[in-house]
């Protein structure tokens, strides 16, 4: 098979081919690895790339199928979730076995990390100047299991300073550019991972998503994108933004991917406190097969209007006349507290932020700027290298949490957030799935809303409900709109209903325009 | 727009947050404070006093541990590691020398800061 064709393979069919010994690990990763020194000059998708030991590790997968007799388990979807590390092989590929002494079905398929998620001896700056250079001593759980099931990590992909924007701009490691069209954003705060899979420099990527950074890129570089169920994937060394809002989940080319990925990383945690206890529904299994037929559908009335783009709107008007004709029932629902949703969050999300980012101070770990005391070598250290938007945040934050502020301001959005919780309550006692455009428009020009942060921060207009009401919630391509740049459509389901979405989703997906990025490949 | 947030308030926030701000940092986040108030007119015209806070989206109750130590994994001497049965990710457990590998400035296994106590 020749590289250009296993580069444009989803992750499942690589997997596949694994299994059927068609392609080996290493020959897969050199054809991710060769198409990614050609591109990234064009994109930087990535703030480093790890390809060396991705071939390490594509090796050992390789080396322990075909000549050890260690097996992969099946590729079934009961596998792919339920698989438990019980015994990490060597310390240098990290790869494990189950108790049944077999491989995750998945191993040796490649996949990019974004740069928030904490990667044991890896660099991992979550796209910041104070910690450039920063080689941690851990792995985030969802990094572990990523490298215990033989997944070789590709490199961690390029965000948003802190995850803090909606454009990938405020990354202290350069612009990433959307592979549609490389004047435009790839959308933020996880342009990289969201670049990387449209551009196929990687079958999947992990992205985490507090207001919208999974879904929003997903929706601009015409990408799939889950933020799962606040607590379905361990938080624990994710670099905190929000923690009431933080949630990591998958970034693929398609729904059944995604669904795959989020079984392999979700689960109950220990080491984070608000990770779900109980297991929840298989995903990957809810894709195969998936109809419409029987569905009750709410088309969200707040999240439309002028400021939604008219292609935009067509993409979404068209994907509606194709549910309903699949037989699912559609009506209006209407949600009226999501309008409070963006300023609920715009005091919720600093608040938060300045608080998590307190430890970011030079003394224990990252950079430091020299002062006399210990305290003007802080202020020093966050003046230096933290950006202008993570300042601005802090700053925020700092006032809104300031004494005979704080019931005012944080304790008025969280009571905006139990409006918003009642809200898709009622909306979910009429249906089951609730849908509306991803973003209110294509990906916009670089440099077009640096400046206005407002402006910035209605991209993400549709997506800040499903963070505050910890629900989950996916971006599917509709089809191309303005300018021939993609458009997303956002699906919503009730807590712990992720399944119910990746059902909902495979089943739309078949029906609804099928996009390419146009990349010249030569 | 205009702000009612003076540079000398600003400064203040800085000095709260730990950030040596320079004059111009603090101008022009004197003006985008006033995104904040523009939020809270808009949360306060629903957030009366009937309605309860959410602090967090769902309702788990608080996670108790045993006051124990982690363990740290087995190595076997093939080099593979025993992963410790029910917690996976016991082998986090840093050492001292691990936990200090990263600072800036460390000594004796301990880290080195500036001074901390004021002159006076």
């Amino acid at each position: 098979m020749k590289n250009v064709d296993i580069i444009k393979l989803s992750a499942l069919e690589i997997a596949e081919k694994l299994h059927s010994d068609e392609l080996s690990s290493r020959q897969v990763v050199d054809a991710f690895a060769d198409w990614i020194d050609k591109v990234e000059p064009k994109l930087n998708a990535f703030i480093i790339t790890t390809l060396e030991h991705a071939k390490v590790v594509a090796d050992k997968v390789d080396e322990l199928v075909l000549r050890t007799g260690i097996k992969r388990a099946a590729l079934t979807p009961e596998n792919i979730k339920q698989w438990t590390p019980v015994r990490v092989l060597d310390q240098i590929s990290e790869v494990a076995v189950d108790k049944n002494g077999e491989l995750h079905p998945l191993c040796g398929v490649p996949i990019a990390v974004k740069d928030v998620v904490v990667t044991k001896g890896v660099q991992s700056t979550s796209g910041s100047k104070i910690l450039e250079g920063w080689i941690p001593q851990y792995d985030a759980t969802l990094n572990f299991k990523i490298k215990a099931a033989g997944l070789p990590i590709l490199g961690k992909t390029n965000m948003d300073e802190f995850a803090m924007g909606s454009s990938t701009e405020h990354s202290a490691y350069g612009i990433t550019h959307n592979p549609w069209s490389l004047d435009r954003i790839p959308g933020g705060s996880g342009g990289g991972s969201a670049a990387a899979v449209a551009a196929y420099e990687a079958p999947f990527a992990i992205g985490t998503d507090t207001g919208g950074s999974i879904r929003q890129p997903a929706s601009v570089t015409g990408t799939v994108g889950m933020k799962p169920t606040y607590g379905a994937v361990s938080r624990y060394g994710l670099i905190a933004l929000a923690s009431s809002l933080d949630q990591a989940g998958p970034v693929t080319r398609n729904v059944a991917d995604a669904a795959a990925l989020q079984d392999m990383i979700s689960g109950h945690d220990p080491h984070d406190s608000t990770s779900i206890p109980e297991e929840l529904p298989m995903n990957y299994g809810a894709t195969i097969g998936a109809e419409l037929k029987g569905l009750k559908v709410g088309i969200v009335e707040e999240l439309d209007g002028d400021g939604f783009a008219p292609e935009v709107r067509k993409r979404f008007d068209e994907a509606v006349a194709k549910i309903e004709a699949a037989g699912a029932q559609v009506k209006k629902v209407s949600c009226p507290h999501f309008k409070y949703a963006l300023g609920s969050y715009y005091l919720i999300m600093p608040s938060e932020a300045s608080s998590n980012l307190a430890r970011f101070d030079g003394m224990r770990y990252g950079q430091r700027v020299e002062g006399e005391t210990a305290e003007k070598m802080m202020m020093n250290t966050r003046e230096e290298l933290l950006g202008d938007e993570v300042k601005r945040r802090i700053i925020l934050g700092t006032y809104a949490l300031s004494s005979g502020y704080y019931d005012a301001y944080y304790g008025s959005a969280q009571k905006v957030r139990t409006l918003i919780l009642q809200d898709f309550d009622s909306a979910f006692s009429e249906v089951d799935v609730l849908i509306s455009p991803t973003c209110p428009t294509v990906a916009f020009k670089l440099g077009e809303k640096l400046d206005d942060p407002m402006a910035m921060y209605l991209n993400d207009i549709a997506t800040i409900p499903a963070n505050l009401a910890g629900v989950p919630a996916m971006s599917i391509p509709s089809g191309l709109a303005e300018d021939g740049l993609p458009a997303g459509i956002q699906m919503i389901a009730p807590q712990k209903q992720d399944s119910l979405l990746y059902r909902f989703g495979a089943a739309l997906e078949k029906l609804l325009p099928s996009i390419e990025c146009p990349l010249e490949i030569d | 727009m205009s702000s009612k947030f003076t540079v000398e308030e600003v400064m203040h926030l800085g000095s709260l947050a730990r950030i040596a701000l320079s004059e111009d940092d603090a101008k022009r986040l004197s003006k985008d404070l006033s995104v904040i108030d523009e939020a809270i007119k808009v949360v306060q015209e629903v957030a009366t006093s009937d309605v309860t806070a959410t602090s967090h989206p769902l309702p788990l109750n608080n996670v108790m541990r045993d006051d124990t130590p982690a363990q740290t994994a087995k190595i076997n001497d093939d080099g593979s590691i025993d992963l410790n049965e029910g917690t996976p990710f016991s082998r986090d457990l840093l050492t001292v020398e691990e936990a200090i590998s990263s600072a800036p400035q460390a000594e004796a296994n301990q880290f080195v800061a500036p001074q901390i106590l004021g002159e006076e």
